[in-house]
């Protein structure tokens, strides 16, 4: 063997070290040295990054980051909205990988003077959305290829589903989006919502979009129960954590749903959080999983995290 | 100056009166409007014939204006009964801790049993009777009880509220952030069980609490004047103090803390009809849960359909109007 050959690892090995540049959601222009440890705040980044092999470089996670289950073992920094720049230092990470709305906003600026190099990974809760997702973590941690791979999945699950949603028939269902947090309270997500806007992909209406005399529900709101009534869904749609106590019977009792067309047929499809709002690689699947639950169903469904099955 | 007796009789019969016709004419009010618009003359019919509607009025509309009213009135008649009892026109159940103790009992109820809504006002009124033997063994026999009550009742208050602040921040997202419902309070959950479940203690704490007014009235003059007119204070306090506790824990679990009813409705009778309490007690009965089924009113209709927390709309109003009749110096009433 001729020993000009082993210089051909080492240039490799130099190329896959060079930096990495990527734009961020916020339009700056991050220079990533090094992929060794990684802290990765939102379920979704951490789960394409799982996609990407790089779960082991993982070295801290949000409390919403479970996929791949291996992630609970390592250090939880918090949750995504109430960081704290220590914590995340105490892990000493080369990458902060983290959603937009992450912050507070201080707390991203103190690891960035801190030598970290921190991206803000664009969320929006689009299949458009998804794809600049994929392709931004792909450049941070220089793995466009990859990247690529997951687009076209993604792709091929939201044509599967087109192809569902154009051959349907008749009036879309109304479905009304919960999120669990108060016996007392049915608090409710308009489609801009990101939970709520996969109920719309999937091929459904929200049902609360417009309502006689009250207009259309911007964000998420306090219901009230004779409200709840007034929008008519015919099928309710709630996520579920994986790390607490679910049961159909408690989503019957909130206020106004009993009196409801869903109520009565007990059409509840329950889905796990980050499946359902996560708009990570398998929001397409999801999407199709949620039409089919919605419109080949009947009763009370729960949909897991094809990745996460507990 | 001092009113003739007589006209001051009639004035308070005229104002009972009054508040007695206030009451029907709000849980009517109450129950003819709602973000499910059915027009209030064609309601009759609507529940007559079963139509489109009829199950909105009867499982959502009713049972909250009637829970309304039960929660409002147990509020202002045991913040009558307090203020009486302690001699200070701020006591109140928010204030002295009792209603915090009994959010505290309830949330801690809530951390250990998620799914089990049903144990909620019961949870809330050992929460309150607990507060309530803390602090009536902290007070002690010293000079004052009722300056000392009160303050030691703000102390314990914001012990509390660090705790369930605390149980708050370990149970975590999302059970953590519907916790805020204790101290805003809320009548969203209204149903005839929530109803069943709160009436019982309500009504009961309610009747038996109007039934010493007498003993209330001897207390006016004095500790020592009312011995001697045959009233056993220690006694006549523990009941007084243990029947508000559990109306308080009743209305707080059902509805969270709803502010200033306690304080405001009192006072304001206090200052349109006298002291006397066989005429303070039941007015504050009715005139604050008259009150309440209104202000919830607001906290349904306003926003539609998005919903108020009701304590929040109590507090605006209550808190500013309380503040000026304060500080223009006529808080003896």
């Amino acid at each position: 063997m001729r020993p000009w050959l082993f210089v051909i690892p080492v240039l490799l090995s130099l190329a896959a070290a060079q930096p990495f540049r990527v734009t961020d959601a916020t339009g700056r222009e991050v220079e990533v040295r090094s992929t060794e440890r990684i802290v990765s705040v939102g379920g979704s980044i951490s789960e394409i990054l799982d996609k990407f092999g790089l779960s082991e470089r993982i070295v801290g996670r949000d409390t919403g980051s479970y996929i791949p289950a291996s992630l609970l073992k390592k250090p939880d920094v918090g949750l995504f909205f109430r960081l704290n720049a220590e914590a995340i230092l105490a892990q000493r990470p080369t990458l902060v990988l983290t959603v937009s709305e992450a912050g507070p906003p201080p707390v991203l600026a103190q690891l960035r003077q801190a030598g970290v190099s921190v991206v803000l990974v664009p969320d929006e809760p689009t299949p458009e959305g998804v794809k600049k997702k994929i392709r931004t973590i792909g450049a941070a941690v220089g793995q466009p290829a990859r990247a690529e791979e997951l687009v076209r999945a993604l792709e091929r699950d939201l044509l599967a589903l087109r192809s569902k949603t154009q051959v349907r028939r008749g009036e879309p269902l109304r479905v009304l989006y919960i999120y669990p947090r108060d016996p007392r309270n049915t608090f409710v997500c308009g489609e801009e919502a990101s939970g709520a806007g996969l109920i719309t992909l999937a091929g459904a209406l929200n049902a609360v979009k417009s309502l006689p005399g009250a207009g259309a529900v911007r964000g998420c709101v306090n219901l009230t129960a004779e409200a709840v009534v007034a929008a008519r869904p015919e099928a309710i749609v709630v996520p579920f954590f994986p790390d607490q106590p679910f049961s159909f019977e408690n989503i019957l009792r909130l206020p106004g749903v009993a009196e409801t067309p869903a109520g009565r047929n007990r059409r509840i499809v329950a889905m796990d959080v980050t499946y359902i709002s996560g708009y990570g690689y398998t929001a397409g699947r999801a999407a199709l999983e949620l039409h089919q639950a919605l419109y080949e169903k009947t009763g009370p469904v729960r949909l897991n995290h094809p990745a996460f099955n507990p | 100056m001092t009113p003739d007796p007589r006209q001051f009789q009639r004035r308070r019969q005229g104002l009972l009166l009054a508040l007695a016709l206030l009451l029907p004419a709000s849980l009517l009010l109450g129950a003819a409007s709602g973000a499910y618009y059915i027009p209030p003359l064609e309601i009759p019919r609507v529940l007559q014939q079963g139509l489109e509607g009829a199950s909105v009025l009867l499982n959502l509309r009713f049972p909250r204006v009637l829970l309304a009213a039960l929660v409002g009135g147990t509020l202002a008649l045991s913040g009558a009964v307090l203020q009486g009892l302690l001699r200070t026109p701020l006591a109140e159940p928010g204030l002295v801790g009792l209603g915090l103790g009994a959010a505290f009992g309830a949330v801690l109820w809530l951390a250990f049993f998620p799914l089990a809504a049903w144990g909620l006002p019961l949870a809330a009124a050992l929460g309150v009777l607990g507060v309530l033997g803390l602090l009536l063994r902290l007070v002690g026999e010293g000079e004052q009880p009722g300056v000392r009550l009160l303050l030691m009742g703000l102390l314990l208050g914001s012990v509390l509220s660090a705790l369930i602040g605390f149980l708050q921040f370990r149970v975590g997202d999302p059970q953590g952030r519907s916790l805020t419902f204790w101290t805003l309070g809320s009548l969203g959950g209204a149903s005839w069980e929530l109803l069943a479940l709160t009436a019982p203690l309500a009504l009961l704490s309610g009747v038996l609490l109007l039934g010493q007014s007498r003993a209330l009235n001897a207390l006016t003059l004095g500790e020592e004047e009312a011995f001697h007119l045959g009233i056993s204070v220690g006694a006549l306090r523990w009941r007084a103090l243990l029947l508000v506790a559990l109306g308080v824990g009743a209305a707080v679990g059902a509805a969270g803390n709803i502010a200033f009813v306690g304080l405001l409705v009192p006072w304001l009778l206090r200052a349109l009809g006298g002291a006397d309490h066989r005429f303070v007690l039941p007015a504050a009965w009715l005139l604050g849960a008259s009150l309440t089924v209104l202000a919830d009113l607001a906290a349904r209709t306003l926003f539609a359909p998005a919903e108020l927390p009701v304590g929040l709309l109590t507090t605006l109003v209550g808190g500013p109007l309380f503040l000026y009749l304060f500080a223009r110096g006529g808080w003896r009433g």
